[in-house]
């Protein structure tokens, strides 16, 4: 699926550019990042990865699933306390997200539009 | 359930050291290497009531409360830990320490399974596990996860089951719009009261999830002895079914939760229950308010006779066991509050009203009618 590039503001879900996935939809998104799947569609492993209290986690996390903040820690808790999943793993920094979204295929993250280099293949962006 | 009774301390001083710790840390979990995971969860609890009531708790199915006496005895503490050997092979530990009916702490082993990855969303786990029925049950302990102060559903709400040992499956479908949960257990469980011996459980749950909206049902069938406090069997053929449905709808800021479930046992009390909640999202405040309906039947039956002593039993023949309903009727109006990611407060005020007819013959209809005012911190990390 080819997609319009991205304004410089919006947020993007990004993977290693070796990676074969080419695109998901916002509910494949979402399953991933919700620990709804482990999973892309083609059955590959999939890893979730984010920064740690980044700036943009509030708005990509409501653009997906429509909960608040505070929504989504009683979810996270839900699933934590049941053993039916955990959060994304969390990075310090930037550099630390590149490293292990180039490193590893499965990794999946999101970041700004501006922020996407060479390296990272855009899988989605919100409309 | 695996229980450990440690010396009688109060839990309180434990559970605000720990509080301290959590509030200069509230990230999730600690992570190592992504093999070994650590989580946490507390509730400072304090309950007054006017009557002496008793009351669903975080630690236990119920508990009493005495008339104008305040208390903590519904605090709890719990950890968690996770160790992944590989990526599809991972072993899951967690348990709690709160009081007892004896004001001492006692610890609870709730869940230790191990879990394997079958692929395609598909994951088989064995050991203990937290019944999943109503969510109120299986998250019984973890305050943080719901918006009211304690589980609007009492232990009779799942049969007065808990937890249970053995296998389940749990299956992850999505399709482009929407998820379903399904979760299939077979087993062990493991009964509030002493008289009941569990033989069996099967279980079927199913959750549907789609935008803003949850559905789950489940069912529930077991196989059980029964018998006297002083162990004469009344029954080795015991047979429950109970079947549950619950949803949570949220439009705009408004949240509805709702419930229902409804049991047929032998011998035991059939008992059914319905709740429901309508919350308003305000930022970090969440205002609602609540109410609870409860009936539980408790069929004729003829117990077994002890041999009585030469001369016959002082004091006469013991009272026979309770026949008829009994209705339990609670109104709640509360708040939370999030004061900070992963750290909550919440303020509830309700009405219980029993009314007791099991003892009509006995000692006439029991009613009571008493408020409980809560004030309840909670958290994870």
């Amino acid at each position: 699926m080819i997609q319009s590039p991205p304004s410089y503001s919006q947020v993007v879900v990004v993977v290693s550019k070796d990676s074969v996935v080419e695109s998901l939809n916002n509910q494949q998104v979402a399953n991933i990042f919700l620990a709804k799947s482990n999973r892309f569609p083609n059955g590959n492993k999939a890893t979730p990865i984010e920064i740690k209290n980044n700036a943009i986690r509030a708005k990509f996390y409501h653009s997906i699933t429509g909960k608040s903040e505070n929504q989504l820690n009683a979810y996270w808790t839900t699933l934590v306390f049941t053993g039916k999943g955990k959060p994304p793993k969390n990075l310090p920094n930037y550099d630390n997200l590149m490293m292990q979204l180039l490193n590893k295929p499965d990794a999946i993250s999101y970041m700004l539009a501006n922020q996407v280099t060479n390296n990272l293949k855009v899988v989605y962006k919100f409309p | 359930m695996l229980n450990k009774q440690l010396k009688p301390i109060s839990i309180i001083p434990a559970t605000l050291f720990v509080c301290m710790l959590m509030y200069v840390n509230v990230s999730f979990a600690i992570d190592w290497d992504d093999k070994l995971s650590l989580n946490g969860y507390y509730s400072i609890d304090y309950t007054h009531v006017d009557d002496d009531l008793e009351l669903s708790g975080n630690s236990t199915l119920r508990r009493n409360h005495q008339k104008n006496k305040g208390n903590f005895d519904n605090s709890i503490l719990g950890g968690q830990l996770k160790f992944n050997f590989t990526d599809n092979f991972s072993v899951f530990v967690q348990g709690s320490a709160n009081l007892d009916r004896n004001k001492s702490v006692k610890t609870d082993l709730d869940w230790a399974y191990l879990s394997y990855d079958l692929g395609n969303d598909l994951k088989a786990r064995i050991g203990k596990f937290q019944m999943p029925l109503l969510s109120g049950i299986e998250l019984r302990k973890i305050g943080y996860a719901r918006l009211w102060a304690r589980p609007l559903i009492p232990g009779n709400g799942a049969s007065g089951y808990s937890d249970y040992k053995g296998i389940d499956i749990i299956k992850n479908v999505s399709t482009s719009t929407a998820n379903w949960d399904f979760q299939l257990a077979a087993g062990k469980g493991n009964h509030g009261l002493n008289e009941v011996d569990n033989k069996n459980i099967k279980l079927i749950s199913a959750r549907y999830q789609r935008d803003n909206y949850w559905i789950r049902a489940a069912l529930l069938e077991t196989q059980y002895t029964l018998s006297t406090p002083s162990r004469l069997v009344i029954t080795d053929s015991g047979e429950s079914l109970l079947a549950s449905i619950e949803s949570e709808i949220n439009i705009n800021q408004f949240q509805l939760n709702l419930g229902i479930s409804s049991s047929d046992a032998k011998v035991v009390p059939d008992d059914a229950m319905a709740y429901l909640s309508l919350a308003y999202r305000f930022n970090n405040f969440t205002p609602y308010v609540y109410g609870v309906k409860l009936k539980q039947h408790f069929p004729f039956f003829v117990p077994p006779l002890p041999n009585n002593p030469p001369g016959g039993r002082p004091g006469g023949e013991p009272p026979g066991p309770p026949v008829g309903n009994k209705y339990t009727d609670s109104i709640g109006v509360g708040i939370r509050w999030d004061i900070k990611p992963k750290l909550s407060l919440k303020f509830q005020l309700e009405n219980i009203k029993e009314k007791d007819k099991t003892r009509i013959q006995q000692n006439g209809i029991v009613s009571k009618d008493g408020n409980a005012l809560t004030i309840i911190l909670e958290g994870v990390f």
